[in-house]
């Protein structure tokens, strides 16, 4: 993987001027005032567009869009710095493979994912949190019954089987699954429920944001177990797990509350 | 004891009047506070109608007592008073035969769980948010903003929609289409347009389906899901996107047409 320059942190924006940002498909066009800090977004390219354009100097008036979205912060008097942070979504994604893949009995597999970042826009020398927008609003979507059950975000995937096939970009986390069945029967994968909110946000050597390793064991009761793995000591932390703090942890639950499969 | 001779004897019952007043008081304050309470007890495992129900009997009841005791201090005797008032029992049992109706039709409901404050119902043509569940009648604040009173009778015996029942719900969007339409082409509009729009979910997935032909014309109905709080933004976002989309493959929308012919048969 190659480093590339790096979106994240602090940057100054002198008042009556504006910064542009993109990342990806999502352009963040921010302009300071004296008593406001606005902000405006819009998304267009591909879903793994690659452009990153960082703080460019901007109009003070955004672009005149239809798609622009606004949201303005007043003050009693604005305060440098700006810092962008990324974090990881809010909801739970249920990744889809482009094509179901088998695990055999008694075999296991490791697979990559990537997530799209939620960009948080942070305002003041204490970083207050002031906006925070998906890069891609992922597609919403269902896991359960239709009575009941969990609204998530919806990511299709190659789920590569190499991480040297996996295309580095600057505004998506890299997910690692492991499914290692332990079944007497094969499992067909056909969707995975990852619990985002509950993994950290790293940065490892190479520059590519990470998360703990999350790992599906497929039981012989038809249990899972949904482990978190350890993370690599020379991984940087840059943000905590929404749901609770990251780490090791074992979740016990019933096979379908996972995996959702053909055999 | 009459109402003009206890009029007459107020200078001597200042201390009886006052005694009533404060059981009265009491009455309420405690009547309040165990309502409260009992209320938040009872919010841990059932629904805000039954929370809100607890409170108003505990009120009302606590109340009550209060103020037959408070005219019992003051010397009037609620069995004479209730004795006399012959005529006013009979009505009021022709009035209670409603009410309890309604009071036991109120608790089946609570007991069914078939709705709850906040829920979007349908009941008998009306349609609306559910504001509050009451003893004897459920209101609803329609779409344009009224105030309907339901007695809890109706809401047992009618057909009842609870359209926020479960967290998500479908989309049906029936569209006429000229059969001689490219109607392959306009299916795939239509999944795609699902696919588009971020808040139609991918799983429960979008269905495109031709119900039959009509007139010259294909129904052709397309079925996308969302979750409730989205709902209605959503079927809006998706009617006004899909004639300009269909539009763009060459496939109009009309009107079913009825061809008539004159002449002898």
């Amino acid at each position: 993987m190659t480093s590339r320059p790096d979106p994240w942190g602090p940057t100054t924006i002198p008042l009556r001027q504006a910064r542009i940002w993109q990342l990806g498909p999502l352009h963040l066009h921010v302009a300071r005032a004296p008593w406001e800090w606005s902000f405006s977004w819009w998304r267009d390219g591909a879903l793994l567009d690659d452009h990153l354009r960082l703080a460019e100097v901007a109009e003070v008036r955004p672009a005149s869009r239809p798609d622009v979205e606004s949201k303005r912060f007043a003050f009693g008097e604005t305060a440098d710095p700006l810092t962008l942070l990324p974090a990881l979504g809010d909801r739970v994604f249920v990744a889809t493979p482009e094509v179901p893949f088998y695990v055999l009995p008694a075999e296991s597999v490791r697979a990559y994912v990537s997530v799209p970042l939620w960009v948080q826009a942070r305002v003041g020398r204490d970083a207050r949190l002031a906006l925070e927008v998906p890069v891609l609003r992922p597609q919403d979507t269902w896991f359960g019954s239709p009575t009941a059950g969990t609204l998530c975000y919806a990511s299709r995937t190659a789920m590569r089987l190499e991480l040297d096939a996996f295309v580095p970009l600057a505004h998506r986390a890299l997910v690692t699954v492991e499914v290692v069945n332990r079944g007497d029967t094969s499992l067909t994968v056909q969707r995975l429920r990852l619990p985002v909110p509950e993994l950290g946000l790293f940065r490892d050597p190479s520059g590519q944001l990470r998360t703990p390793a999350v790992r599906f064991t497929r039981e012989r009761d038809e249990l899972a177990v949904v482990e978190l793995g350890a993370v690599p000591s020379e991984w940087t932390l840059l943000a905590d797990a929404r749901a609770r703090p990251s780490g090791t942890q074992s979740v016990v639950q019933a096979f379908n509350a996972f995996f959702s499969r053909g055999q | 004891m009459s109402i003009e001779r206890l009029w007459a004897l107020l200078p001597d019952q200042t201390g009886a009047l006052l005694e009533a007043l404060l059981v009265l008081a009491v009455a309420v304050v405690v009547g309040r506070l165990l309502g409260a309470a009992l209320s938040k007890a009872v919010r841990r495992f059932a629904s805000p109608g039954w929370e809100l129900m607890v409170r108003r009997f505990t009120v009302w009841g606590l109340v009550g007592l209060g103020l037959a005791n408070a005219l019992q201090v003051v010397g009037i005797d609620l069995s004479v008073l209730l004795g006399a008032a012959g005529f006013a029992t009979v009505a009021l049992g022709f009035a209670a035969q409603t009410s309890t109706t309604n009071f036991l039709s109120g608790l089946f409901l609570m007991m069914e769980s078939a709705i709850k404050v906040g829920d979007l119902i349908e009941v008998g043509g009306l349609a609306g948010e559910v504001i509050s569940i009451d003893p004897l009648s459920v209101r609803l604040r329609t779409f344009d903003n009224r105030l309907v009173r339901i007695p809890n009778e109706t809401l047992v015996k009618a057909n009842l929609t609870n359209l926020t029942g479960f967290p998500i719900r479908r989309i049906d969007l029936v569209l006429p289409i000229p059969q001689e339409a490219d109607l392959a082409a306009a299916r795939r509009v239509l999944e795609r347009l699902g696919e588009a729009e971020p808040r139609v979910l991918q799983e429960p997935p979008p269905v495109v389906q031709v119900q039959g032909f009509e007139g010259g014309h294909a129904r052709v109905q397309a079925s996308y899901w969302a979750s409730q709080d989205v709902w209605v933004a959503v079927r809006t976002t998706l009617a006004v996107a899909i004639p300009g989309a269909l539009a763009e493959v060459g496939v109009p929308l009309g009107r079913p047409r009825v061809e008539l012919q004159s002449g002898p048969s």
